[in-house]
């Protein structure tokens, strides 16, 4: 199984975190209302492993701060394993910087991580897909594409870990939409994820005219108010290959949103041909808010005999 | 560049008049009647609105004769013309509807779906519900990025049916107590952060109405120049919430013109109303008819 520090490796390291953030997620875009924090720790034979701090930021509507804890207990060989998952909710509405209710997005990670952080942080370079490593692997449960800023604390003190056990750690977690080994250095981590919850693909197929095929897509737009108050620069930048990996279609095609929760979109190549793959990028005023690309599976029959 | 999608809304300033009319309807025969005074007024109305981008008149007074006239404006002005209602005689019968004129285009007939009580028996029930969906958005193109979609519902259509969010939704209404009407276009305004434009007559007690969602900034300018009280007392004479009234209690046959603000149709609360923007709205002076 893949190790965090495998899956971050290709990301951008950055050598002020807080500027970064300041520049491109305000709060005053109203994007986001409340943030999420995550620490899940597993007891296991005397051993706790500790697993990265994870801060989600979130849109929608949550009326007061709330601390969940989950807690878990597994039999195995005659002992037990407890798994527990504290999350904090909490509203920007209720939150209070300096006796006053405010605070800008990085002021509130900021809080939230302490001062203790080391120099090397790292941002994604790219709009990170939910189906895609690493942000699967980071979080599965995420439901919109994200960029993310990895932070890492100034070490604690390490534990030692018994080999046998890592397996077992790894299966229990994917509930929890973890799916990256353990080492001892998770601890120090904390996993920043600023999702893009504006748009999303709910059908992607090929549509058969009489002598040409199309590709149909629908898109379903999150209820976010800013949609329907504000004018908005939809935009889809698409490639498409036929069979032959020839290119038959390659350009931006603005949309018209016609301020309804789902837009039907269709992209005819120019040239006649079996499509074979696509790769689209959906732009909204300018910005990357989802991408995708993949091959089409076609002409599978299948064959069921009922006896 | 920031890595989220928003984008300050620019203000866009649109000119809207909003009359306020006795209702053209005669009772015996049971007819919309455009008399020589009414032709004044429609005329006077008109006069006065150029450079309005919207003009909206009340229920009941509208009828075909009128067609050519409001057309001829629209296409000359480059306008929308949501011409109060009329009757559409079916048989014996009548659908009552609103003529939206837009320039060099056809008509469209925004039918009454929900007739009142009131109606039915002044027209000895002979004015009957139009059956069939209807179309009630126009979406109009300022530039290939800028559009704005507007939409009308005809006095008890807009308390009864379902809304979808337009930047304006106007409603020519025929009420004689509105407070049905300052509840729901209050709430509607509010939730939608849109403009909801009403334009009534009940003859004796004239009240146009538009709603937008304001600050106690303008609330206070608006009192002052008489576009709206202060605060409002219910039928107890208890003090209510002030409601986002923009215009009320408008006595007397009137044209009110205003400028609302499409691209920011909501105030900001006052301690955060500080940058550089401009108000929903700016009200012009009205014109006695």
């Amino acid at each position: 199984m893949n190790k965090l520090s495998d899956l971050i490796k290709f990301f951008e390291p950055v050598s002020d975190w807080q500027e970064v953030v300041r520049n491109n997620f305000e709060r005053k875009s109203g994007t986001y209302s409340y943030v999420t924090v995550t620490d899940i720790e597993v007891k296991y034979n005397d051993q706790v492993f500790y697993y990265p701090t994870k801060i989600n930021f979130e849109y929608g509507y949550i009326k007061a701060l709330k601390e969940i804890v989950r807690r878990e207990k597994i039999s195995l060989n005659e002992k037990q394993i407890k798994i527990t998952e504290r999350k904090k909710i909490i509203p920007f509405g209720f939150y209070e910087r300096g006796k006053k209710y405010s605070g800008e997005i990085f002021q509130i990670i900021n809080d939230i991580v302490g001062t203790k952080i080391n120099s090397n942080c790292l941002f994604s370079p790219d709009l990170l897909t939910t189906r895609d490593s690493p942000l699967y692997n980071i979080d599965s449960n995420q439901k919109w594409a994200s960029y993310l800023l990895v932070l890492q604390r100034i070490s604690k003190n390490d534990s030692t870990v018994t080999p046998e056990m890592l397996d077992i750690l790894n299966d229990l977690l994917d509930d929890y939409g973890i799916h990256y080994g353990y080492d001892s250095s998770l601890r120090d981590f904390v996993l920043v994820i600023f999702p893009m919850p504006y748009i999303k693909v709910v059908e992607n197929k090929i549509k058969r005219n009489e002598s040409n095929e199309s590709i149909f897509l629908v898109l379903e737009v999150n209820q976010l108010g800013l949609f329907y108050t504000s004018q908005l620069k939809l935009e889809i930048d698409g490639l498409i290959k036929n069979v032959k990996k020839e290119i038959i279609y390659q350009k931006v095609e603005s949309v018209k949103f016609g301020k309804a929760k789902y837009q039907v979109i269709e992209l005819t190549p120019d040239s006649k041909g079996e499509i074979g793959f696509a790769a689209f990028s959906i732009k909204i005023n300018g910005i990357l808010v989802e991408k995708f690309s993949g091959y089409y599976i076609r002409d599978i029959k299948l064959d069921i005999k009922v006896k | 560049m920031s890595k989220l999608v928003y984008q300050e809304p620019q203000d866009y300033f649109v000119q809207v008049s909003v009359c306020s009319l006795n209702s053209f309807l005669v009772l015996n025969p049971f007819a919309v009647n455009i008399s020589e005074t009414n032709r004044l007024k429609i005329d006077a109305v008109l006069n006065n609105s150029i450079g309005s981008k919207f003009i909206l008149f009340p229920e009941y007074t509208y009828s075909d004769e009128l067609q050519e006239i409001y057309q001829n404006y629209c296409d000359e002005h480059g306008c929308i013309i949501i011409g109060g209602s009329g009757l559409d005689a079916i048989g014996d019968n009548f659908y009552a509807y609103s003529p939206v004129f837009l320039p060099n285009q056809e008509t469209i007939k925004v039918y009454k779906r929900h007739i009142t009580n009131d109606e039915t028996v002044y027209s000895e029930g002979r004015i009957i519900a139009y059956p069939n969906d209807i179309q009630r958005e126009i979406s109009i193109s300022v530039d290939e990025d800028t559009s704005f979609t507007v939409s009308v519902y005809v006095c008890y259509d807009f308390l009864i049916e379902n809304k979808k969010r337009t930047d304006v939704i106007f409603v020519p209404q025929y009420e004689q107590s509105p407070q049905q009407f300052i509840n729901e276009e209050d709430r509607i305004s509010k939730g939608m952060k849109n403009f909801v434009l009403g334009a009534n007559n009940s003859n004796n007690n004239q009240r146009s109405l538009g709603f937008a969602i304001l600050n106690n900034q303008l609330i206070t300018a608006l009192a002052a120049r008489h576009w709206r009280p202060e605060n409002y007392l219910d039928v107890q004479g208890n003090q209510m919430d002030f409601h986002h009234t923009i215009l009320y209690d408008t006595q007397g046959e009137k044209l009110l013109k205003f400028r609302i603000n499409i691209g920011r149709p909501y105030s900001l609360p006052y301690t955060y109303n500080l940058t550089d923007n401009q108000p929903i709205l700016i009200p012009l002076p009205d014109i006695a008819i």
